[in-house]
């Protein structure tokens, strides 16, 4: 299915916001969550949501992390 | 004597607030955040790398109070959605929050920042608003239910220092909400100005971050900050135009 992931045409092998969720945490070998958040078209995908949220062609997807800053 | 300043409820012992932003490495990053003294730190809040590239600062840093930011952010729309990614991802309702109005000079978009305040406040933020120094927008800001205001000092980054120290002491003198001069310190003297002319604290980063040395820049802030507070509780004398011996006149000798 494509998505924009970040900005960039992507496609991805995810039915929901938890299975996305669940790759990235594999590839960065992560304990948790804790520092990540994400968004689906505009709106905040609460952490229990993820689950539950459906991913659909052309959804507008970010996927943040607390980095430094000023 | 214990020295605190209280922002939405929370009690802190430093008056110096630290940025995260730039530094030579993780480790240095950690040994001037540690020397600093200070209890809460800024990060912001992006996309992450999808080939994998970024770094955990987070983890490093878990000692500390993290103060997410909605920096780059040029809409109070984006601002709102970053600050409620932050709240998610950290766990925290404290947002420094910034919409710039000008990406030349980095100056905040007023209109844009008041209804975001406004809006964050209604959602439940502790809101710290980076903001221009000026006295009305400082106490719009606290009215519209900022938990604190961030006036610059200067530009972002330019290392000016307090440009317009007769604002910044207006504003200190008539902010309900704690003043926290944030961005254009350069070096530790500029801290001690802020701080003498009654800010609560200060927010700092480029100074230390970019200084050929940020641990030793880093223990220079705390001083200055510390030193800076001192005088203004212990109260400046006023600037004559003429000079005043300071050794008695009486019993001269010769005379």
């Amino acid at each position: 299915m494509k998505v924009y992931l970040n900005g960039k045409n992507t496609d991805v092998d995810c039915f929901t916001i938890q299975d996305l969720w669940n790759r990235e945490q594999a590839e960065r070998e992560l304990d948790s969550s804790r520092g990540f958040a994400i968004a689906r078209n505009g709106a905040l995908v609460p952490k229990r949501e993820w689950s539950t949220t459906s991913i659909n062609t052309n959804d507008k997807i970010e996927i943040v992390r607390a980095m430094s800053g000023g | 004597m214990k020295d605190e300043f209280v922002i939405a409820g929370v009690t802190l012992s430093s008056r110096l607030l630290l940025g995260t932003a730039g530094y030579p490495s993780q480790r240095i990053l950690r040994d001037a955040v540690q020397v600093s003294g200070c209890e809460v730190v800024t990060v912001s809040i992006r996309r992450i790398s999808l080939e994998g590239h970024d770094t955990d600062t987070i983890d490093l840093l878990s000692k500390y109070r993290l103060l997410p930011n909605t920096a780059g952010c040029e809409t109070a729309r984006d601002a709102i959605l970053t600050a409620e990614l932050a709240r998610e991802a950290l766990e925290t309702n404290w947002i420094k929050l910034e919409v710039i109005g000008d990406r030349e000079t980095l100056y905040p978009d007023t209109s844009e920042l008041l209804q975001a305040t406004r809006k964050l406040v209604d959602m439940g933020f502790v809101v710290l608003p980076y903001c221009n120094d000026d006295p009305v927008l400082c106490m719009r800001l606290a009215d519209a239910g900022a938990a604190a205001v961030m006036p610059m000092g200067s530009m972002i980054g330019s290392g000016l220092g307090v440009a317009n120290p007769a604002n910044i002491e207006h504003i200190c003198k008539r902010s309900p909400v704690p003043v926290i001069v944030d961005a254009g310190i350069g070096t530790a003297s500029d801290a001690v100005i802020a701080m003498e002319l009654g800010a609560s604290a200060v927010l700092l980063n480029t100074a230390v971050a970019k200084s050929d040395d940020p641990v030793l820049m880093a223990g220079a802030m705390k001083h200055a900050v510390q030193s800076g507070r001192l005088a203004y509780r212990a109260g400046r004398i006023p600037r004559r135009g003429r000079a005043e011996p300071s050794s008695p006149q009486m019993g001269l000798v010769g005379s």
